[in-house]
């Protein structure tokens, strides 16, 4: 039966669509992360919670991260590549995206 | 009243007081402050225009009133900075002919401010052929009284970088955030706008409020281009209800949000909104979004592939007028998107001049006239 009622009508549009269009971007972005982390970084960023980041933001008010922070999270982004490569996951993520992939994403 | 042309370089020669070229002053000092020949004048009854020469000039302070020591700019006397060459003459456009739908036109010799960290808040100032960069956590300029063939480059990763405050008119202006890593937009807040360039860092940057231009007065946007923002094209926030928004021969691609975006005011909306022959594709909302304003009226643009839809909350106001729809791709319609050119290519029989967006490309062979969509009424 179709579906007509115009609250669903305008979640699928303002909700659906472009959450579908994100994810999507996220799967790749993903991809892209942890191939760079194997491509080398992995090898000098160990999980260790006294190696800090030397990166220099404190003074933007932002968090000082360690090596464990960095393995953290690429392991909570090998979650969800795994995720994302389950059966028939991306066909329903894909289906409701309507612009292109780019490049840029 | 008089007008008083004083010239400049990155360092002085002669009797070093600006007078000539033969005597030009340096623009700034050791320590990047301007020279006593633009804080020390006096702005009572004349205006000031200042030739900057060739070069990079590296801005130490920030450049404000509280650096005049007599008088300061005003709307009958402003200060004008022009970009000039190695002899002192005026700079001329690049490329005259240059539509914001192209890429930018080049930068090659232009003098270069480099603002740093530092900001411009000084009011009746208009820049002129110049080049402008900075990655300051807040505005690069509060106030720019006027602004025509400038380029503005905004590097700044902060959430409340911008490029421009409140404005007055620009033309064939660049603004781009394209160097940010993320947040960075531009504002201008109450500025008549035609034929510049607005490219943000990237439609997935930001937080989805990283507009390209925030209209909050209602004003016109004539044949601009804004490009891969974070959040909507062009944003209206005007809330009175006499505000007169036009946007009229646009080209939006690529923002996160919607093309153009309307608030919808406390009470109703009396004077119309027209949104004429705009090129809106690849938004991650509407096209056009009005917000169940009720006076804006949408007609002979092209809109595709926005991913909510084309158009949202026209309330009563009709979607058909002219308005084309058909399914097509950037590869197909644009000259070359990845590379910045969204001329509307001449291939493109179904939108190639029809006068969608801020300018096609021009015929093939025979180097017939392109269809360029001037609704300007001439060039600023």
């Amino acid at each position: 039966m179709a579906i007509t009622n115009t609250e669903v009508i305008t979640f699928a549009n303002d909700t659906v669509r472009p959450m579908a269009e994100k994810l999507r971007a996220l799967k790749y972005e993903i991809d892209a992360a942890i191939t760079k982390y194997n491509g080398g970084i992995g090898a000098v960023c160990v999980a260790d919670m006294a190696g800090l980041v030397e990166d220099g933001r404190e003074g933007e008010g932002v968090s000082r991260l360690t090596g464990n922070d960095i393995v953290g999270l690429v392991a909570q982004m090998t979650t969800l590549q795994a995720q994302f490569a389950g059966a028939g996951v991306m066909d329903v993520i894909i289906k409701p995206c309507v612009r292109p992939l780019r490049v840029a994403e | 009243m008089a007008i008083t042309t004083r010239y400049f370089s990155t360092a002085a020669a002669g009797d070093e007081d600006g007078t000539s070229w033969a005597n030009r002053a340096a623009l700034l000092d050791g320590s990047g402050y301007f020279s006593s020949v633009i804080t020390g004048f006096d702005f009572t009854s004349d205006s000031l225009i200042c030739r900057i020469g060739p070069g990079t000039y590296a801005v130490g302070q920030n450049f404000n009133s509280a650096l005049f020591s007599v008088s300061t700019p005003t709307a009958a006397s402003p200060l004008l900075f022009h970009g000039c060459d190695a002899s002192g003459n005026l700079l001329a456009p690049v490329d005259p002919d240059w539509k914001s739908s192209q890429p930018a036109w080049s930068a090659t010799g232009i003098p270069l401010i480099d603002f740093g960290g530092y900001y411009s808040s000084l009011t009746y100032f208009v820049p002129l052929h110049l080049n402008f960069t900075g990655n300051r956590s807040g505005y690069m300029f509060t106030s720019l009284h006027g602004a025509a063939w400038c380029q503005f480059f905004l590097t700044s990763s902060s959430t409340s970088a911008y490029i421009a405050g409140t404005a007055a008119t620009m033309s064939n202006c660049v603004f781009s955030a394209k160097g940010a890593t993320a947040y960075a937009c531009i504002v201008i807040p109450s500025a008549e706008i035609y034929n510049c360039r607005i490219v943000g860092p990237g439609a997935s940057s930001g937080t989805g409020d990283r507009h390209g231009i925030i209209d909050v007065v209602g004003n016109r946007q004539i044949n601009c281009t804004v490009l891969d923002v974070g959040g909507n094209g062009i944003n209206c926030t005007a809330s009175h209800v006499s505000r007169r928004f036009v946007v009229l021969g646009t080209t939006i691609a690529n923002c996160g949000g919607s093309g153009i975006n309307m608030s919808n005011s406390a009470s109703p909306v009396t004077a119309i909104t027209l949104i004429h022959n705009c090129m809106i594709t690849g938004c991650g909302a509407y096209g056009i979004n009005a917000n169940s304003q009720i006076s804006a009226l949408v007609k002979d643009c092209r809109l595709r592939d926005n991913t909510s839809g084309n158009f949202s909350g026209l309330g009563n106001f009709p979607t058909d007028f002219n308005n084309y729809t058909t399914d097509s791709d950037d590869a197909t319609e644009y000259v070359d998107s990845a590379a910045g050119d969204y001329r509307i290519k001449n291939t493109a029989t179904d939108v190639w001049g029809k006068g969608y967006g801020a300018g096609d490309e021009p015929a093939s062979g025979s180097g017939g006239a392109p269809h360029y969509g001037d609704r300007s009424g001439g060039k600023n």
